[in-house]
């Protein structure tokens, strides 16, 4: 099977005023399959949303190449940039900061419809009927993001995110900001909407028991490199790398 | 416990409300008093009766006349145009540009960001009031050049705090998530972006209404700005200077005009402040 999103020695170095470089990703290659969800998991710092952000086109690579369904991604150039947005959406780890204060919710959830050439109308009318796949009230279109609560909030990215039919979503700690019962809620509905939807999904997380229940395949790293691949068994249960084993001892 | 906090609250909200407005509806009274002057003057503002030279205010003219005998009142409600209209207009162009500037600074980087802050220093550098000794030289007296020096030492300031405005609105997760809704760069600036400076910039703006009328005032007084007859505040105030000992209402009867145009504007903009709750203007500046 050709998968749907492919990173090929993926590298990122920012380069900073005062204190040289950091190499935030180094060489990072990795597939993802469609309708797979694929864990990546490491300490704050290893790389993981500086990944999230070059698989998406948000961020140019420093070098490497993103390839979705085999076909190399350019993300210096703006059409093809518009191309990937397509096929792959993002939910962010801070439900609120995703939101223009600015901006109803219906508003930033039919943006990208309207982008599309939808008008106003079937964009709002597709809106409410994202909301409510999504578990949310109808009328929360007219409100602002700060009335909300951040599982609505987060509800409310996922439907963004779902708006533009993608086929791969890129959750990055999109339960971390949230207290548990909402996050086993927002787990809930990613799972569903998953399997429904047959999305290939990027799992960021640090919390290996979420991982295990919800991911096929695992990825661990560490300072910017990917140290371990598999299964959710074999990665938690039989880690081969110190550091795997240092990551499940300190969950423990 | 609670219900009485949040009844404290709510009332504290609702005065401040009502200070709003009553602030703003002061504000507007004062762009229509001087939008309708002529209409509002009890004498020709320009008529003048050697005979009548410095009355002392009360009786037929309430604040006086000057040593031409003009109604003071009467030129004191006509310089409100020329005052009030010329520091608005040049606020909106400095504002107008400086934000468009800045915006573009912040969004795009590169050569274009360092050339245009280079230009913002360079102007910054000027002492305003060599500068408008300049431009009198070069261009003549008049209360546009005024306007003009004023404008080229007072734009950088709008440049530099939307430019900063939009670096740290460009790193927010909202926009990346526009960029992934596929907005364009155009898009996101004025969807986004704009929207979300307008409460810091609009405050400075207000700020600076004040801060120019007394600019403006203060150059026409030095004679580098409205020329006469032109009624107009400040020329009004240099007027008087030499009479102030003996006729001190010939003076401070614009001067007073000043004052209290210049603080209903501050207070404006204050209230403005208070209302977007714009806590930490300036940091970037
Ligand atoms: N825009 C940036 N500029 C400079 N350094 C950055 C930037 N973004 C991330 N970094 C650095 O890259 C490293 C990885 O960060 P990040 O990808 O956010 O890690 P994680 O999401 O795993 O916590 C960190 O050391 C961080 O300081
Ligand atoms: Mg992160």
């Amino acid at each position: 099977m050709e998968p749907i999103l492919e990173m090929r020695n993926l590298c990122k170095t920012f380069r900073r005023r005062d204190r040289g470089a950091v190499e935030a990703v180094r060489d990072v290659s990795l597939q993802l399959f469609p309708g797979e969800v694929l864990g990546i998991v490491g300490e704050s710092g290893s790389g993981k949303s500086t990944l999230a952000r070059m698989a998406c086109g948000l961020l140019p690579p420093s070098s490497g190449s993103l390839l979705v369904e085999g076909a190399e991604v350019h993300c210096a150039r703006r059409k093809e940039r518009k191309r990937l947005y397509e096929t792959v959406q993002m939910v962010f780890q801070s439900p609120l900061a995703s939101f223009d204060p600015r901006r109803t919710i219906g508003y930033t959830v039919g943006e990208g419809l309207r982008n599309r050439g939808q008008t106003a109308g079937e964009a709002a009318a597709q809106t409410q009927a994202l909301l409510t796949q999504c578990g949310l009230p109808e009328e929360l279109a007219r409100r602002y993001p700060r009335q909300l609560s951040g599982g609505q909030c987060q509800r409310a990215a996922i439907a963004r995110a779902l708006a533009l039919q993608p086929k791969v979503l890129i959750c990055d700690e999109a339960t971390s900001a949230l207290d548990v019962v909402v996050q086993g809620e927002i787990l809930e509905l990613l799972r569903q909407m998953q399997r429904t939807r047959g999305l290939a999904c990027l799992f960021i997380c640090h919390n290996l028991a979420l991982v295990q229940s919800f991911c096929h395949r695992v990825a661990v790293m560490r300072e910017g490199m990917l140290v371990e691949e598999g299964t959710p068994e074999s990665v938690i249960l039989h880690p081969q790398n110190e550091y795997t084993r240092h990551l499940i001892e300190a969950v423990l | 416990m609670r219900g009485k906090m949040d009844k404290i609250l709510q009332k504290r909200k609702t005065v401040k409300e009502i200070y709003f407005i009553a602030i703003l509806a002061l504000a507007i009274l004062v762009l229509l008093g001087a939008a309708f002057a002529q209409y509002l003057c009890p004498y020709d503002p320009n008529a003048q009766d050697l005979a009548l030279a410095l009355q002392p205010p009360g009786g037929e003219h309430l604040l006086g006349t000057d040593r031409y005998g003009r109604d003071m009142l009467s030129r004191i409600i006509v310089g409100a145009k020329v005052s009030v209209f010329s520091a608005l207009t040049l606020v909106a162009a400095v504002c107008a540009v400086g934000t468009a500037l800045g915006v573009l600074c912040g969004f795009c980087g590169g050569w274009l960001d360092e050339a245009v802050m280079r230009l913002c220093d360079m102007c910054l550098a000027f002492p305003g009031l060599v500068l408008a000794l300049a431009v009198a030289a070069l261009l003549g007296g008049g209360i546009e050049n005024a306007a003009i020096a004023l404008g080229v030492v007072s734009w950088p300031k709008y440049a530099r705090l939307a430019r900063g405005q939009t670096m740290t609105l460009k790193q927010e997760d909202f926009i990346a998530a526009a960029r992934l809704a596929g907005d364009s760069a155009g898009q996101l600036i004025r969807r986004h972006i704009l929207p979300n400076l307008a409460g810091p910039v609009l405050v400075m703006a207000a700020l600076d209404i004040g801060t120019m009328m007394m600019e403006l005032a203060g150059l026409s007084f030095l004679g580098l700005g409205a020329l006469p007859p032109t009624a107009e505040w400040g020329s009004m105030m240099s007027d008087g200077r030499t009479l102030f000992q003996t006729k001190p209402w010939v003076m401070l009867g614009p001067g007073a005009a000043i004052f209290l145009t210049v603080a209903v504007f501050n207070l404006l903009a204050d209230a403005l402040r208070d209302r977007l709750d714009i806590r930490s203007m300036g940091n970037e500046m």
